[in-house]
């Protein structure tokens, strides 16, 4: 077990005296690492102020590693774990922690699969008793998985079926990438979920679920020591599966700029988005460049933000929300977002389009003032503050950042790297990543009555 | 796995409600990635189990302020609530709705001698959040901020209050927002389901009005119209605080009396008690949408009834979170019909609701009709078993204090509890009347509380298809109407 103590104000700017948060940087939070002979990964972050206890267990496994065809597999499977174990009933999992006056969900996304719990930490034991049994021995009752399978494609249907949004993001995620699952949504494509098997699911199972593929994730009013003899007891003898994770399908050189227009009947507002490839976190320089460069472009809450500038103040302002945002926890690309939606279906999309252009031509060549770069660092860097009032969005944190790949050193770093970046290095990462051959460009706009298609 | 209710459970970042309308407007849009088996906790049973020994505290101010207080060291930030009541639903002159809304929207684009990005800005370089929102019945201010700079931080919320600007642009790109917001929610199925839903139950009150109006009403709206609202939003008799973190009760009395002392008091007006209609039925809206949503409910009980834990206790057997309830199991684990279906107690200021949510595929809006009458029945007629009120009532219990485990959740659940007229040792009450509970008290509340005769179901959706029809493809157009 290793105790880590972060530097002082790691976490924390110290920035320029105008710009202080010096005391909240003894607030750093302690975390502790350690690791099974099996591979299992332990992390634990003391929060004491309540009797309050937050357990994750993240598989490094999610719809990017779903064989073509068979789409929303990681995700079905995930439904299907509370559907019985060796020793579990269906259903026991949340009933048994509800008994015990905890809360449980899961979640799948691209890069990871997770379980958690949010209970008090006398129930720790329990917990991982019940999650030693999803790692290894599940048993899934076969009469449960038609309904279970019209859950999810009802699932669907709530989350992206109704909502023309939702859709319009796949399209442009599946002109985005090429050749990288990423192109697929996690949820799986209806048709494809619709002939997901048992006897598929449960080989994706043995293929990808054990301790060597997971990252454990204790926060809240606990003794690390305490959590990691528990671990050792109900994770240990568990043994980790064959195999590296297979490689994924790697994106090629991008050479056109593509476009996604989609029209429909049920939009009220239109949408303009424009999606980049990116570096990711992995990337010590631009991973935070890109991060502060999010920030100064497009950050929705701040009157400083030069999308709002350029498309939302002023007589003309075509637009009524605009933003930029940059996802780069992720394990082989990074994604740079902007989206603006207009004011509404009279705008033309076209000034939209080239005031956004502009707006990061003139970060390429000018990059951002000074001042603009500091408060940016500010404004990130006391997110990490808030984060610590919340264990749940803590472990969540580095559970997430450790699933996709990243070390406990990147996550602890991140807060020095951020503050080192320069102007100069904050308009070097726009000039390599947000090219227009990187990118798609899509508009979402309401069909015409008339001549629906 | 499990399901539940409507809200996503992962908070979204504490930053303005503007911000999140946007996020919400934009969704996933392909960036939202985690797909969660389910979704959702009801913010009122979100709540805490504290250590008594360090209860909350009540601090009188010079000026007179009352204001509830934890002392909590362990971090160097301090979380603050202040709920002005009142709100959108009474404090829009007639004719003037939507001002209240707006304002919510503008508190953060100016004041005094700074402009909004002035203002904004100043906030950022402090560290801190302040977030204003309007809601039907309250205007509420939330506060994030390193303790060393709280003075700062609330000085700026005083300059909000007492010396708005509301800058012609700031009103007009306020009013934008606004009107896409309140479009995007004219086609909202769910929206859509509750606003026709309350309407049915409260005819002629406040109630069945959407306090946060729409583009012909921002039309109207001066400046004028703004500042003439504000007194009747931000009464200083109406306000209520709650703060935890690492302040002392000296230092937080001083910088609350300086935020809010000065407001003027009386401004707020009082609505008279308002009357659920009985008023059964199956109102439909057809909308060009897959799923329908169905919002469902009848009158329910206030929270000082004295029935409320028990009802509480019961309404959770039947549709309350998670996986386990009544509801769950037989709309979605027995028929895969669902995603996610909740039902539980609500309640508005001046009336209680007994009430539910579900989306379904529209060829099944009426199956899913007849399995919620079926178990609001069930549970009229028999109540719930010993067996699933001993597990509410631990579940209740014991997950108390997951939610008030953070220094803002504490705080929001404080002055969530004061808004509700609870006292301050309701945080410590509470259990014990949930423990209290018996299998008779919860028969008798079922016996009284749920009426299936009563109930009225909203429809918001497609038509449902022709038998044997299947649906259509995704991507694919809807055919021309």
């Amino acid at each position: 077990m290793k105790t880590r103590i972060p530097p002082a104000g790691s976490l924390l700017l110290g920035l320029a005296a105008s710009l202080a948060l010096g005391a909240a940087a003894a607030a750093a939070p302690a975390v502790t690492t350690f690791s099974l002979d099996n591979g299992l990964q332990g992390v634990v972050i003391e929060d004491h102020r309540a009797p309050a206890a937050t357990h994750m267990v993240w598989y490094k496994v999610g719809a990017a590693d779903e064989e073509p065809g068979f789409s929303g597999m990681a995700h079905f499977l995930e439904h299907l774990t509370f559907k019985g174990t060796e020793t579990f009933a269906s259903g026991d999992f949340s009933r048994i922690i509800a008994d015990h006056g905890g809360v449980d969900n899961a979640g799948t996304t691209h890069e990871y699969t997770t379980y958690y719990q949010r209970i008090a930490p006398q129930w720790l034991p329990l917990v991982m008793e019940m999650e030693a049994e999803r790692m290894s021995r599940l048993d899934v009752d076969a009469e449960q998985v038609d309904v279970e399978r019209r859950v999810v494609l009802e699932e669907r249907m709530s989350r992206v079926d109704s909502d023309p949004v939702e859709r319009f993001g796949e399209e442009m995620k599946a002109a985005l990438y090429k050749n990288h699952r990423y192109r697929v949504p996690a949820i799986g494509w209806r048709h494809e979920i619709e002939s997901l098997s048992l006897d598929k699911a449960v080989e994706f199972y043995r293929r990808h679920y054990g301790p060597n593929r997971a990252v454990l994730v204790v926060a809240g009013d606990v003794d690390p020591e305490q959590v990691e003899a528990w671990a050792r007891a109900y994770y240990g003898p568990l043994a980790p599966i064959a195999g590296e994770r297979p490689p994924r399908a790697r994106e090629p050189a991008s050479y056109a700029a593509r476009r996604v227009e989609m029209r429909d009947a049920r939009v009220v507002l239109p949408l303009f988005q424009r999606f980049y490839a990116t570096a990711t976190t992995a990337d010590p320089v631009d991973g935070p460049a890109l991060a502060l460069l999010a920030q100064i472009l497009g950050s929705n809450d701040s009157a400083d933000s030069r999308l709002r500038r350029a498309l939302i103040e002023g007589e003309e302002a075509p637009a009524a929300y605009a933003g930029a945002r940059y996802q780069g926890e992720m394990a082989d690309i990074g994604t740079f977002s902007i989206f603006a939606f207009p004011k509404d279906a009279s705008v033309d999309m076209n000034l939209v389009e080239s005031i956004v252009d502009r707006e990061i031509a003139r970060m390429i060549a000018e990059g951002p003032a000074e001042q603009e770069l500091a408060r940016a660092k500010t404004i990130i860097l006391s997110d990490a503050l808030f984060a610590q009032d919340n264990q749940f969005n803590l472990a969540e944190r580095y559970g997430a950042a450790l699933a996709v790949g990243r070390t406990i050193e990147e996550v602890e770093a991140w807060p020095d790297r951020l503050r080192a970046v320069t102007p100069e290095q904050v308009a070097a990462a726009a000039g390599r990543w947000l090219k227009i051959e990187r990118s798609v460009t899509g508009r979402l706009q309401a069909a015409q009555t008339e001549s629906a298609p | 796995m499990t399901a539940a209710a409507r809200r996503p459970f992962r908070p979204l970042p504490l930053r303005s409600a503007r911000l999140r309308e946007a996020l919400r407007l934009l969704r996933g849009a392909g960036l939202a990635l985690l797909l969660g088996a389910a979704v959702a906790t009801t913010a009122r049973e979100a709540a805490a189990q504290p250590d008594p020994a360090e209860g909350p505290q009540e601090i009188v101010t010079p000026k007179g302020l009352s204001v509830w207080l934890k002392y909590e060291p362990s971090l160097p930030a301090v979380a603050l609530n202040a709920q002005f009541g009142g709100g959108g639903l009474s404090a829009d002159a007639p004719d003037r709705r939507g001002a209240s809304f707006l304002i919510g929207g503008l508190l953060e684009e100016g004041a005094g001698d700074l402009d909004a990005r002035s203002f904004q800005n100043a906030r950022d370089e402090l560290g801190a959040r302040i977030v204003y929102m309007t809601a039907s019945e309250d205007l509420s201010i939330t506060v994030w901020s390193p303790s060393e700079h709280l003075g700062e931080v609330m000085d700026l919320v005083r300059l909000s209050l007492a010396s708005p600007r509301f800058d012609p642009e700031a009103v007009a790109l306020v009013k934008a927002q606004s009107t896409a917001l309140m479009r995007h929610q004219g086609a909202d199925a769910q929206n859509l389901a509750e606003m026709a839903f309350l309407k049915r139950l409260f005819p002629d009150d406040p109630y069945s009005s959407d306090y946060r109006g729409g583009e012909a009403d921002y039309a109207k709206l001066t400046r004028e119209d703004l500042l003439e609202a504000m007194p009747r939003l931000t009464d200083r008799d109406r306000l209520i605080v709650s703060a935890v973190g690492d302040v002392t009760p000296e230092r937080l009395a001083e910088l609350v009396d300086a935020a809010f002392g000065d407001l003027a008091a009386g401004g707020a007006r009082s609505l008279p008690p308002a009357r659920t209609a009985q008023a059964p039925g199956i109102l439909r809206e057809i909308v060009d949408r897959e799923q329908s949503m169905i919002v469902f409910g009848h009158g329910g009980i206030e929270n000082d009834d004295p029935d409320y834990e028990a009802a509480r206790v019961m309404t959770h057997v039947l549709g309350g979170y998670g996986a386990n309830s009544r509801l769950n199991a037989a709309l979605r684990d027995k028929r895969g019909m669902t995603y996610a279906v909740s039902a539980g107690l609500r309640s508005y200021d001046r009336a209680g609701v007994v009430m539910g949510m579900v989306a379904v595929a529209n060829e099944r809006v009426d199956e899913a009709i007849g399995v919620l009458r079926e178990e609001w029945t069930r549970m009229a007629e028999e109540g719930p078993t010993e067996a699933e009120l001993e597990r509410s009532k631990r579940y209740l219990i014991g997950s108390f204090g997951l939610g008030i485990s953070s220094n803002m959740g504490l705080s929001e659940f404080l002055v969530r509890s004061r808004s509700q007229g609870l006292g301050i040792d309701y945080i410590r009450t509470r259990n014990e009347a949930i423990a209290a509970v018996t299998l008779e008290d919860a028969k008798r509340v079922a016996a009284r509380l749920l009426k299936p005769e009563e109930l009225v179901f909203s429809v918001v959706g497609g038509e449902p298809l022709p038998a044997g029809t299947e649906p259509r493809p995704p991507g694919e157009a809807a055919p021309p109407p």
